[in-house]
């Protein structure tokens, strides 16, 4: 072996990695940017809640048998807010408090503490209050104190709904990103892939309107994106009983109703991800090109699903419901829990509607500017 | 009326003046040549006809009609072999031609019985089935001609047809290229390659920096240069002193 040459054909080598933009990208931007950005931004605010439930004051109703002294103890704690609601489950479930205490019985003093297990806050209340109670329980209260106060703890989630919302974070995850990486393949090739091998003026030539030929391709884009999302569906629902383990996965239901305007929203959103992998694709001169398009609006569109990740609360703020593919995420989740709020599916609907014609409208205007030679 | 008339063709890539008032016409049953050295404005000029580029100004008429490229109507009367084949490498040739075939608006049987005939006329028979990955350069090249043959055009663009085929091949396409004149088409058929202009063309414009320099059956242009061969009258033509 003859080290110089080995030497010669290292140095080309590097050469030619330094000065391809994907190894650029792959070896600073991903590292130093991209990453940081994917996994610090969710744990920061992560980190910024836990802090700010630290802080708060527990929002807690009390209600039932008197128990002297009882109710004073939490009157008296600075990390108790003692509230009123009229439906105190409700309110529990959609956080306008943390924690419902109903003392059910006086003697022996027993007392019912209803939280929300997919509420920090709650869970945050839930602990201070047992903490109250112990040292309570604990500590010699003289005469006034007979006995010692029993706690029955209770989910205000029903197992069902629990289920919806693990469910809906674990597929929903997929069910934004399936569709997506499903188009990239075909959608790449068809603009991109047929400039460069060559065939697009060709067919240009023909007696078709790009109109025409951007419509076939969109449907076929469409289709090998939603043939990836069925069959991701079908593999993860073959090795369903492996992969949920911790959820009851026979209380999961979903009403006809739902699953129709779900899947008519997952079809919008196929066909929304279709687009916007042509619109890089008619963007681009080259396959790769078209590639390198892609993978910061795969980052943009995988940003809100971390952030997703990371709360797994039962109330959604209704903007979220206007983010295309987001959109579909927290849709499945009303599916799968108390049903889909038909307010909510609106605003969906409306806005991927007008982010498809959007979109069709740029992806056709850049086609048309295309410079094909 | 000519078939095909172009008037006044301008077109700036940026700041380079790719055509710079291109004006000519073919009349049916004639091979009309489009001779120019390389980057003089051939393809361009083609592309704008076939509504891939649009002029900066000027207008194409095809039957006397002024072209829309958005209305594609146009386009089938007129096949083309341009300088990429446009042969999809995962598709059979068949499969291929099937495809260009219902573009061009035939139907299912016209596509079939067009295919066996072009086929045969063009001696392609043992590679119809195969992929375009599959296939030699003239081999590819022949798809393309099968396509324009396809829709039976009233006009022919051919751009540089010949391009890297080997002296068999270019035999048969110059013979088919006469043969589908005789049959009253208007062929326009561009080259750099003089003896090629020289062969197979009624008429001649001669094209250089996007400019037609002189149009003319061969007869006039020996008359207008006073140059026997082709080679010296284009050097003529565009300005070239040794
Ligand atoms: N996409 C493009 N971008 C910029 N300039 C271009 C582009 N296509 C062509 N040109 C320029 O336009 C001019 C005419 O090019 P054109 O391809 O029409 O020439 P041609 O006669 O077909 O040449 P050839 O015989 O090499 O095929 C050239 O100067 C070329 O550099
Ligand atoms: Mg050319």
């Amino acid at each position: 072996m003859n080290f110089k040459r080995v030497i010669a054909v290292y140095k080309k080598e590097l050469k030619d990695s330094i000065r391809n933009k994907r190894v650029l990208y792959s070896t600073i931007i991903v590292p130093l940017i991209v990453l940081p950005i994917l996994i610090g931004l969710p744990a920061a605010y992560q980190q910024k809640q836990a802090k700010k439930i630290e802080i708060t004051p527990s929002n807690v109703m009390i209600s039932g048998f008197r128990i002297p002294g009882f109710f004073e103890i939490f009157a008296r704690s600075s990390f108790i807010n003692l509230t009123i609601a009229k439906d105190p489950f409700d309110a529990l479930k959609k956080g306008r408090i943390d924690l419902y205490l109903r003392v059910v019985q006086k003697e022996p003093p027993t007392v019912e503490i209803y939280y929300n297990p997919l509420s920090d806050a709650s869970k945050k209340a839930l602990a201070r209050v047992k903490l109250i109670i112990d040292s309570y329980n604990n500590s010699g209260q003289g005469e006034v104190r007979t006995k010692k106060i029993n706690i029955l703890t209770k989910s205000v989630i029903s197992p069902r709904v629990m289920a919806g919302v693990v469910m809906a974070m674990i597929i929903g995850f997929l069910i934004v990103f399936i569709p997506f990486t499903g188009a990239i393949a075909p959608g790449v090739d068809s603009i991109a892939g047929e400039k460069e091998r060559k065939t697009l003026n060709v067919l240009l030539s023909l007696p078709i309107s790009r109109k025409e030929i951007l419509v076939g391709k969109l449907m076929n884009v469409a289709t090998i994106s939603l043939l990836t999302s069925v069959l991701t569906i079908t593999g993860i629902y073959a090795v369903k009983s492996f992969l949920f383990t911790d959820i009851n996965i026979g209380k999961i239901q979903i009403g006809t109703k739902d699953a129709i305007l779900f899947i008519l929203l997952l079809l919008m959103y196929i066909l929304i991800a279709s687009s916007v992998v042509i619109m890089a694709s008619a963007f681009a001169r080259t396959y790769r090109e078209a590639q390198n398009y892609l993978t910061p609006i795969m980052i943009i569109i995988m940003l809100p699903l971390f952030f997703a990740q990371t709360s797994a609360s039962l109330t959604t703020p209704h903007w979220s419901f206007y983010i295309p593919g987001y959109n579909l995420l927290v849709i499945l989740k009303e599916a799968l829990t108390y049903g889909i709020n038909m307010r909510d599916f609106n605003s969906a609907f409306i806005s991927n509607i007008v982010a498809l014609y959007v979109l069709v409208k740029l992806m056709t205007k850049i086609f048309n500017k295309a410079i094909l030679r | 009326m000519a078939r095909l008339e172009v008037r006044e063709l301008v077109k700036s890539y940026g700041r380079v003046r790719a055509l710079n008032g291109v004006s000519f016409s073919v009349n049916d049953g004639e091979v009309f040549a489009l001779l120019g050295p390389n980057g003089a404005g051939k393809t361009t000029t083609i592309s704008i006809i076939l509504g891939i580029l649009e002029p900066d100004t000027g207008e194409v008429y095809v039957d006397g009609e002024k072209i829309n490229s958005k209305k594609p109507e146009y386009r089938a009367k007129i096949g083309a072999v341009l300088e990429e084949n446009g042969i999809y490498e995962r598709l059979k040739v068949r499969e291929s031609l099937e495809f260009w075939g219902e573009i061009y608006g035939l139907s299912k049987h016209e596509i079939e019985g067009r295919i066996e005939e072009i086929a045969q006329y063009l001696d392609m028979k043992d590679f119809l089935e195969k992929k375009g990955n599959e296939l030699s350069r003239g081999m590819r090249q022949k798809g393309a001609l099968a396509r324009a043959l396809l829709p039976h055009p009233k006009i022919l663009i051919l751009d540089e047809p010949t391009d890297g085929l080997d002296v068999p091949s270019r035999e048969m396409f110059k013979k088919i290229i006469l043969k589908e004149k005789e049959k009253g088409r208007a062929i326009l058929y561009s080259t750099h390659v003089m003896a090629e202009a020289e062969e197979v063309s009624d008429r001649i414009a001669i094209i250089h920096q996007g400019n037609i320099v002189t149009t003319g059956t061969l007869e006039e242009l020996r008359d207008k240069f006073k140059e026997e061969k082709l080679e010296k009258i284009f050097i003529k033509a565009i300005g070239y002193e040794f």
